[in-house]
Formats: C-alpha cells, sequence, structure tokens
C-alpha cells in the first residue's frame, strides 16, 4: 500500500513539474493566435411596480414594466457571437413580456429576435454587416443591461428599437468612424413591407477623451426622417453625463398633411457614489407634433399637440452580476393627458418600480 | 504511516501546483509590477537585444505588444500592450474588460531583465449588438482598482495579468534561446514517392 502512495504521488508531482516546465524551453515556434471562442452572454430581469394613481393604472405609456402592483417578468435574453479571422455573427433570442412588447410579431411566432446579423471586416478599417440588429438611433435599448434607468424614455418608445438592413462602417482612426445603410422601409420588423428604402447614417466623434458623440439620420418615404443625437461624457471617474435630442417627421402614411412627428430631449447625469452604488437622474422634454395620427392619444403616448416633461430619480446597486434598480418617476403633462385613482383624467403621474436585472 | 503518507503526497502536489501561479509585486514607487532577471550564458549583449527587437516586432499581434521606444545604447527596449481579462464567476465567459501595460526590457553582459509596469483595467460593457466595448474615458490603475470594482474581480484580474506576464516571459525566452529561428516557414514540407 505504502509503495502505490508513493508511486502515485511521485507520479503525479512529476506530471505537475514537467507540465510547469514546458513551453519554457521545448517550444520550437510561436503558436498562432487562437480564434476568439464562441461567446455565450445574456440577461434575465424581473421587477415590482407600483403606480400611486390606483392598484392596477398603468399611467405612464412608455414601453415595458407596464403592469402595475405586480412582481412581473421582463424578459430572458441569450446571445451567442463568434469570430473567426474576420468573418463574425451574432445571434441573440429574446423571450418574456419585455421581449413581446419591443417586437411587433404575429400569433403565431414564439420567438423573439433582438439581433442576427452576420459581419465581415474588409480591412482593418472597412467592416460590412448585414442582418436584423439593434438600431442605431438613441441613448436606451431594449435589453435592461444596457440601460442605467428600469423605465424608457418617450424618446426610446417612439424611435426604433430595431433595423434590418445592410450598413458599412469605416473607421477614419479610433476617434471617429461613419456608418451608412439601407434597411427595411418599416421599423422593427423581420422582413420589408414593400422595399429596402430607408437610408441610415451614423457619424461617431470622439472630442476629446471620455466624450462620445453620435450624429444619427434615418430617411425613408415609409419610415419617415429621423435626425438624431446620442451623447456621453465621462466627465470624472464618478460622474457621467448623457444627451439624447431627436426629431421626427412621420411619412405620409404616418400623418395628417405630413406634419405628424415629435421633438425630444433627455439628460443621464450619473454618479457613482461607492463602487457597488450609482445614482441618476433622467430629465426629458417631449413634444407630439399636432399632425401625428391619431385623436385621441397619439402612437407617441402624448396627445398630438401636447408635451411632456419627465423626471425619473434611479438607482443602480451593484451585487455581484446581478443589479438592483429602485426607481421613481414623475410625469407632467402639458394638459391633462393621464387619469387619477378616480379614474378621471389628470396632468401627472407618479410610479415607483423596483427591479432586478442578472447579466451573465 | 497510511496518513503520514497522504498528507506527504498531498503537500508535494500542492506544492507543484501552487509553483506554476506567478503573482504580481510591488516596486519602489508603489506600483503592481511582473519582473524577472534572465541569466543565458551562451549569447552576449548584442545578440540578446536583436533578440529582443525580434520578440517585440514578431512575438505579438500590434494590439497585444507594439514597439513603443528604443533607446541609442542599444541596451533598452520599451513597449506598450493590452490583453482582455474575464471575470471567472460568470456564468459565461466573455471579454468584461482589457488591461494595457509597458514592457521594459533590458540586457546586459549574458543576462537580459523585463518588467511589465502601468497597469491600467478598462472596463467592457455589452452594447446594443451584443458586443462588449471599452467604456469610452473610464480607465482604472491597478494601485486603485480595489476601490473600484469588487475584491473578487480584482483577484481574478490579477491573477490573469500575473498569468498573462509568465506566458510573456516564457515567450520571451523562446525567443532570446532560439532568435529568429522561430520564423514561421511558411512553405509545406515536400516529400518525394519516388524512391523509398
Amino acid at each position: 500500500m505504502k509503495q502505490k502512495l508513493l508511486i502515485i504521488c511521485a507520479l503525479a508531482a512529476s506530471s505537475l513539474t514537467v507540465k510547469a516546465g514546458n513551453g519554457l524551453d521545448t517550444a520550437k515556434a510561436a503558436p498562432a493566435p487562437a480564434d476568439a471562442p464562441l461567446v455565450f452572454s445574456g440577461s434575465v430581469d424581473t421587477y415590482f411596480k407600483y403606480d400611486f394613481e390606483g392598484k392596477k393604472f398603468a399611467n405612464i405609456p412608455t414601453s415595458f414594466a407596464n403592469e402595475s402592483n405586480s412582481i412581473s417578468i421582463g424578459m430572458i435574453d441569450l446571445g451567442l457571437k463568434k469570430k473567426v479571422g474576420k468573418a463574425s455573427f451574432v445571434g441573440e433570442l429574446s423571450f418574456g413580456p419585455r421581449s413581446d412588447q419591443s417586437i411587433p410579431t404575429s400569433a403565431t411566432a414564439q420567438y423573439h429576435i433582438q439581433n442576427l446579423y452576420v459581419s465581415y471586416d474588409v480591412t482593418d478599417k472597412l467592416n460590412l454587416t448585414g442582418g436584423y440588429m439593434s438600431t442605431f438611433i438613441g441613448y436606451e435599448v431594449i435589453s435592461p443591461v444596457g440601460n442605467f434607468n428600469y423605465s424608457t424614455s418617450y424618446l426610446f418608445t417612439n424611435g426604433p428599437f430595431q433595423n434590418a438592413g445592410i450598413k458599412a462602417t469605416y473607421a477614419f482612426s479610433d476617434k471617429a468612424s461613419l456608418m451608412a445603410g439601407m434597411f427595411q422601409d418599416t421599423w422593427n420588423s423581420y422582413q420589408s413591407t414593400s422595399d429596402v428604402s430607408t437610408f441610415g447614417a451614423q457619424l461617431m466623434l470622439v472630442p476629446v477623451k471620455g466624450w462620445t458623440a453620435y450624429l444619427n439620420v434615418a430617411t425613408g418615404y415609409a419610415s419617415g426622417t429621423e435626425f438624431d443625437l446620442t451623447t456621453t461624457y465621462q466627465v470624472t471617474d464618478a460622474f457621467k453625463l448623457g444627451l439624447n435630442a431627436a426629431d421626427f417627421s412621420a411619412s405620409k402614411l404616418q400623418s395628417v398633411n405630413q406634419s405628424g412627428g415629435f421633438d425630444g430631449i433627455a439628460l443621464y447625469p450619473q454618479y457613482a457614489v461607492s463602487k457597488d452604488v450609482t445614482l441618476g437622474l433622467r430629465g426629458e422634454y417631449f413634444t407630439s407634433k399636432t399632425g401625428t395620427k391619431g385623436t385621441a392619444i397619439a402612437p407617441s403616448g402624448v396627445t398630438p399637440g401636447e408635451s411632456v416633461t419627465s423626471i425619473t430619480a434611479t438607482a443602480n446597486i451593484k451585487a455581484g452580476p446581478l443589479t438592483f434598480i429602485p426607481e421613481l418617476r414623475l410625469d407632467n403633462g402639458s394638459k391633462n393627458m393621464f387619469l387619477n385613482s378616480k379614474a378621471l383624467p389628470t396632468q401627472s403621474a407618479a410610479q415607483f418600480l423596483f427591479a432586478a436585472v442578472y447579466a451573465f | 504511516m497510511k496518513y503520514i503518507l497522504s498528507l506527504v503526497c498531498f503537500l508535494v502536489i500542492s506544492k507543484a501546483s501552487i509553483a506554476q501561479k506567478d503573482s504580481l509585486a510591488i516596486d519602489d514607487h508603489g506600483k503592481y509590477i511582473y519582473y524577472k532577471v534572465v541569466n543565458l550564458e551562451k549569447y552576449n549583449a548584442d545578440t540578446l537585444y536583436s533578440r529582443a527587437q525580434y520578440f517585440f516586432k514578431n512575438g505579438y499581434d500590434k494590439n497585444t505588444l507594439k514597439l513603443a521606444v528604443q533607446d541609442n545604447k542599444n541596451t533598452s527596449i520599451t513597449g506598450l500592450g493590452a490583453f482582455p481579462v474575464s471575470k471567472r464567476s460568470g456564468l459565461a465567459r466573455h471579454q468584461d474588460g482589457a488591461v494595457s501595460y509597458k514592457l521594459i526590457v533590458e540586457v546586459k553582459g549574458t543576462k537580459y531583465r523585463y518588467w511589465l509596469t502601468d497597469f491600467i483595467f478598462t472596463p467592457y460593457h455589452r452594447d446594443r449588438y451584443n458586443n462588449y466595448i471599452a467604456d469610452n474615458g473610464l480607465v482604472i490603475p491597478f494601485e486603485v482598482l480595489g476601490k473600484k470594482i469588487s475584491s473578487k474581480d480584482m483577484d481574478d484580474y490579477f491573477d490573469q495579468t500575473a498569468a498573462f506576464s509568465k506566458q510573456l516571459g516564457d515567450k520571451l525566452k523562446q525567443y532570446m534561446l532560439q532568435g529568429n529561428l522561430l520564423k514561421k516557414d511558411a512553405s509545406p514540407k515536400v516529400i518525394s514517392i519516388n524512391k523509398w
């Protein structure tokens, strides 16, 4: 028995020692760099929301998290990415109410795609990408991992979520790049209604270290024209400031007398008070243009010709991969556009929510 | 006796395992550093310097290591580079950031020494296209990393930095020992089947 143990001991120690020594002097040639492995990532989110005006009213009409007095679910998001040499793909599927509300789909479809595209680096500076992609417009995104606030802005709700198409991105340097592409005639659609006629472009600039600005445009006879500025500035290690401003002019298919659409601006200051806690605000002013289709509440959630001001105070509390998000939000319309607890029109609405987002 | 032998066996294996893992040290300016001195008695300083130059130009792609400064006395070369790091605690493994560093190689007599320092962590975030990209403008020197991220993540990144430094040192030694013999021979080996 003793001999056996000694032999096992000697073999184990010698194998480890040999392994540790390998690669020092015996290798004959530098190995070729390995391709990146298949990357798997995603998130899960859930929340509780309380609307101050009543038990089940969901007064504030922006996207997602619109179930009150309920412990509700957001979505599970599963993404895959792989790059071999110059070619890569991304596939990202989601399931759940947040996913259902973000992507128009038929009653029979049981799947929702957030991203599904292939990409190729033609040179170090030029990249071609085609497929169904998150939109290049706006500050906020569908995935709760990509947003600081859990509720969403009016600008996000009324802008595109996804654009399917093909685009080319040229990087002049790490401080400037230009993207241009052709996308489906309608937003948020796996397939075009008639053709691929929306032109989109994005100019990315880094004027100073820490400051990134995106100037975006998407225009088409069916989808209308949106100009958008999205910018963030990391002012100090702890303080970040974001801004989103947009103007959308609806197409004649979407508006009365071609004057519909919206304007808006949102400011996002965020301050990290510790390594695990960041506090932030979102202040937004949003106007629905008079020609927007819809007589009572337009697709924007705001009555045509009216405006709304919204203040959202949010904390992000990190516990490893889990982020807790307590949030208080107050919206105030230019006229009565919400309902009070007696279901009568009122000018303002408030809500509290507590969300938990796990990212992996 | 059986238990004593088992214990000895366990200790030998543990020590051998631990011996493979390197760690960062602190230099006399309070900065994290990975430092080694190597004596290669077969080669002189000129040979080592030219092989070090070759390493800086060919050892890694330009994002991982790029030659920055050579002194005019042919004794010292400085390079800059970066490598990705990820959290080990995650369910899925993806890039959570990058660590940039400075590499200095000096030669003297039959010895060379090298050190990696100026470690800076750049956190990554997931963008709207499901790519992990740098947070523009947010960089954290290793010396204050503990104040900005969890100690578990910091330990992970320190371990990966030490492992990368060790791997770089091993590769540098290959180049110092074998010089441009490490050049890849792109042409395939030709075999004639006309004769046995």
